[in-house]
């Protein structure tokens, strides 16, 4: 049987989780980033089913916080009780029904009106919160006892160490290409238990601080109670808005101020349920366990079993959300939600002393923390152990010289497989002086919103008549998240892509090609500009930066592509458009389907004398879909990630058999065919998953091939080995057309064929490149053989060396090399921000 | 049984905390390493033979490095070194045309015209067209056919 406070929390939560999706889901609209990248395009398709039914979801919470609130509304707990209860169904219902007479949900979009919406959805929460506070009396509460938290702070911190530590060497070797020795697992499990330890202490501190002015000033459990809500409250608003939020762009005055209302209603929210299931439990309580009713066990023996299954909660939590987390952000909000359950378990010991039977693990460590003289002495002696290995781990590897035992390295890599040791290795980290500046100037800089910026020209010909050389057609195929080693051409490991094999061989296939974006949002317009642009998605109308839309135009190119979530707001409007994939969402464009269509529709133009400029941006590789696409039975593909590999498989079939109708009806030879990708992915290197917005080898290298046809193959000058961007295809192609595009310096593009290699000055030029969802920075130098990464998000920095052709090797960063990437970094970031006359608020 | 007084508890509560959150700042992260040669190889590079042969003693793997001392052991006819440079240097990378193109250029003066029109070819199949690389296979056949 269920207890009724049980059945109220339950009901509590449910109501929660929906006005809180609601809030989260307005909020984020605001949120350039969000909005563009993840609402606008579908990426995943619960959010539209949860907007489509909102008001039918409104109406089921309501029904179900009814039946809570009906035995209040109807007096069980007095006047005062009913009112507010009959108050708050009658509001609901008020707007329940101009919700479904005008349902708002589908018209969310980034505006100000939207936050504000998302800020008021909280106000359902919050009052149902108030409502809990009238109708369920306060728990009789004492103050907390030091020696209690102690333990429970202490055992906490074993328990979780224990729990994610249990899992990370399993995980870890079952990762592939992780090189850490056993002795760095070693070194990871140590740091990680002494981190936990220290933060856990720090916990103690913090909750000793205020079980002591509670008590010295005589205020009463009360008080204490309270300011447990007020502390969380803090914490969640902290964590929501530097980790979550952060994380997908949203930052400044708007993001800080939803962050605390969402953490003040959960908070509310978790004292009225402490209330109701408080008001259930027997005896006199202590504050925090009146606060942690809500988790509360009662049975001992469910408690230990609950322990037990930890480790296999956080292994589960971590496995399930890592191949689609968004650079670690949901693992760390499971190990949040881990430590509470976790504290929750170890403080649910009742306070009558004596009550209860220790249980073994307690019996072993409760001694263990006695020993020590003092209460007091245990935090400090904590901090200095900690210390004291960290001096000596630090200097035991610069004494053994492999570098795979340097002390970051290794603490990155265990941590990538640790999230709880890897959120307190972020939590810890802190900047100041001169890095924090820098750090902070990149922010300042990046996913720039709510600001209006004007566009500026850019022409790379002026002015710009129709072409003075022959109009060859164009197929570009930028396969989303494809990477070059999973191609052949590229790596001879691969045997699943014959035909992009075969393609290559008749092309120029060029060896260093980079993104300078590391996702699709800024990658691809920077692709139609032919060189980097403001941080901003996106200045409009895009049109005069649109050199590439411009050459189609002077050149008279009949378009034939799908309208994507980028294409609808950067491209404009014209009549030499033939649409394909019409409605079907961005997230499903399938290249086996576009070429399908293109087929059709290329046959039944043969005759229109107008070139064509075809253009793909299939998603069948984007990590969300892959995962999703089983692999076909007796299929394998060893060493690689076999969804992704199935799937290349499966696309370079219908490439293949799209250049083979190319070639049937006499088009190959005439057209120019670009393959290439916006960026690559990680499959778990370090640990590491997706795109998000970091740029790692792997995300920043992609192939680049191009098919020219045989007038202008033959006697092509060009250099695969230097480096190139996919901003080098747009003045690619006013070369190859027959213009003369300008130079306009590193942060453009620059033609790949047509001048004397030898010419070419970018081997030694540096080059800008970041993230397009961050304020993450790199700068490519030694002709793409060294990456260096400015991360502003996570406030640190890691350098690459990529001479082996590959993935490359991490390096360790010398304060020339920082001095100089930084210099580098901020003086393109100040270029691009003065030619869009952009003054970036501190 | 008489209360203690909390006041030094609560004191000590503040102080070991003000020190937790002194220290727990800045965490485990690496600092760069710091040597001021090696920074000014990085900063300002110098231009003579004696600082780059320096330079690359700390930084082995660059590339760019190599190519200028290369060059200043070519024009002061130190070819032995040049050619022992740039062969590592395609041991680090064995694509990059212009080392390729070099090579073969050193080759040739030391009388290797078949290894320097293997480096040509090898060069021409990653810079197609290149001016440098067509003209070292030229040469050779222009003194045959002179």
């Amino acid at each position: 049987m269920i207890r009724r406070s049980t059945a109220t929390a339950i009901a509590r939560a449910a109501n929660a989780i929906f006005f809180l999706m609601t809030s989260a889901y307005c909020v984020l609209s605001y949120s350039s980033f969000a909005y563009h990248q993840f609402i606008r395009p579908e990426v995943f398709a619960w959010p539209g089913d949860f907007v489509a039914l909102h008001h039918v979801f409104f109406w089921l919470m309501l029904l179900i916080t009814a039946a809570t609130l009906v035995p209040h509304a109807q007096g069980a707990r007095g006047l005062q009780a009913a009112w507010a209860a009959r108050a708050y169904l009658t509001m609901s219902a008020g707007v329940g029904v101009r919700l479904t007479l005008h349902p708002f949900m589908e018209n969310i979009d980034m505006s100000g009106r939207s936050l504000a919406i998302g800020l008021l959805a909280l106000v359902f929460p919050l009052s149902l919160a108030a409502v809990d506070h009238v109708i369920a009396r306060p728990a009789a509460m004492g103050e907390s006892h030091e020696p209690r938290l102690l333990r429970a702070c202490g055992l906490t911190a074993l328990a979780v160490w224990a729990a994610y530590g249990i899992a990370a060497p399993y995980r870890l070797y079952g990762a592939a290409g992780i090189d850490l020795p056993l002795s760095g697992v070693l070194l990871g499990l140590i740091a990680s238990g002494l981190a936990h330890l220290m933060v856990f202490m720090g916990l103690f501190l913090v909750l000793a601080l205020v079980v002591g002015v509670v008590k010295a000033v005589r205020l009463g459990a009360s008080v204490e109670y309270w300011a447990l809500v007020a502390g969380s409250a803090a914490a969640l608003a902290f964590i929501l808005d530097t980790m979550a939020f952060r994380a997908v762009g949203f930052a400044g005055p708007a993001a800080w101020s939803a962050a605390w209302a969402l953490a003040v209603t959960i908070a509310m929210v978790w004292s009225g349920v402490a209330r109701h299931r408080a008001a259930d439990r027997a005896g006199r309580l202590d504050a925090i366990d009146a606060f942690l009713s809500p988790l509360h066990v009662e049975s001992p023996r469910r408690r230990n079993a609950l322990l037990v299954l930890l480790p296999v909660a956080a292994f589960w939590l971590a496995a399930a959300v890592e191949k689609l987390d968004w650079d670690f952000l949901l693992q760390k909000l499971g190990v949040l939600a881990v430590w509470l359950v976790a504290f929750s378990l170890m403080c649910g010991r009742p306070a009558r002393a004596g009550s209860e039977k220790a249980s073994p693990a307690e019996d072993l460590i409760v001694p263990i923390v006695a020993i020590v003289p003092s209460l007091l002495a245990a935090p400090a002696a904590v901090l200095a152990v900690f210390w004291i290995a960290l001096l000596g781990a630090t200097r035991l590897t610069a004494l053994s010289g492999d570098a795979r035992l340097n002390l970051e390295f290794a603490l990155d890599r265990y941590a990538a497989f640790d999230p709880s040791f890897h959120l307190l290795q972020d939590a810890a980290r802190a900047n100041s002086g001169e890095a924090a500046s820098f750090y902070g100037y990149l922010k300042a800089n990046t996913s720039i919103a709510h600001v209006k910026v004007d566009p500026i020209e850019v022409d790379f010909v002026r002015p710009l008549g129709p072409p003075p050389g022959e109009r060859p057609h164009i197929f570009l195929f930028i396969i989303d998240s494809l990477r070059r080693d999973y191609l052949a051409p590229y790596n001879s490991q691969v045997t699943f892509t014959p035909e992009i094999d075969r393609f290559a061989q008749e092309s120029l296939v060029f060896d260093r090609a980079f993104t300078r974006y590391s996702g699709t949002g800024l990658s691809v317009p920077a692709m139609w500009v032919g060189g980097m642009t403001l941080h901003m998605q996106y200045i409009l109308p895009f049109t005069p930066m649109n050199t590439l839309m411009k050459l189609l135009d002077a050149a008279g190119y009949r378009r034939m592509m799908g309208i994507d979530s980028i294409s609808e707001r950067i491209l404009a409007p014209t009549p030499m458009l033939t649409e394909i994939d019409r409605g079907v969402p961005t997230r499903n464009y399938d290249l086996c389907r576009t070429v399908g269509e293109m087929s059709e529709k290329l046959g039944a133009s043969l005759a229109d004398p107008r070139p064509v400029f075809a253009y793909a941006l299939p998603q069948n590789l984007h990590i969300v879909n892959a995962v999703e696409t089983p692999v076909p039975e007796g299929e394998s593909y060893p060493g690689f990630f076999e969804p992704v590999a199935a799937q290349t498989r499966r696309l370079d079939g219908c490439f293949g058999a799209f250049i083979g109708h190319l070639k049937t009806i006499g088009l190959y030879d005439r057209s120019i065919v670009i393959l290439t990708s916006d960026h690559g992915d990680s499959y778990g290197e370090e640990g590491r998953w997706g795109h998000a917005y970091t740029l790692f080898p792997e995300v920043m290298r992609v192939p680049l091939v191009i098919h020219l046809p045989v007038a202008m193959a033959a006697g092509v000058k060009t250099d695969l080995t230097r480096v190139t961007f996919l901003t080098d295809l747009t003045p690619t192609l006013y070369s190859l057309l027959g213009y003369q595009p300008a130079a306009f310096g590193p942060l453009y593009g620059e033609p790949l064929v047509g001048r004397t290699p030898d010419e070419s000055s970018r081997r030694r030029d540096p080059f800008l490149l970041a993230a397009s969802y961050g304020a993450v920075y790199g700068v490519l130098r030694h002709n793409g053989r060294s990456l260096y990464i400015a991360d502003a998000v996570e406030g640190r920095d890691y350098a690459y060396d990529l001479s082996d052709g590959g993935l490359g090797r991490r390096v360790e960063i010398t304060e020339g090399m920082r001095a100089l990437s930084w210099g580098l970094i901020r003086q393109d970031v100040a270029k691009i921000a003065t030619q869009y006359h952009f003054v970036p608020q501190p | 049984m008489t209360e203690r007084s909390p006041w030094p508890r609560l004191l000590a509560v503040v102080v070991l905390l003000s020190a937790f959150a002194f220290t727990s700042r800045g965490g485990w992260r690496g600092a760069p390493t710091g040597n001021p040669f090696a920074t000014s190889c990085e900063l300002d590079p110098p231009r003579d033979a004696a600082g780059l042969e320096g330079c690359l003693a700390i930084f082995p793997r660059d590339i760019e490095l190599m190519l200028d001392l290369g060059t200043l052991y070519e024009e002061s006819g130190r070819d032995d070194r040049a050619e022992a440079l740039y062969r590592l240097a395609l041991s680090i990378d064995a694509r990059d045309a212009d080392v390729h193109v070099r090579l073969g250029r050193v080759l040739l003066a030391r009388g290797d015209e078949a290894g320097a029109a293997r480096s040509a070819r090898a060069a021409l199949a990653f810079q197609p067209g290149s001016s440098r690389a067509l003209d070292l296979l030229a040469r050779p056949e222009r003194g045959a056919a002179r």
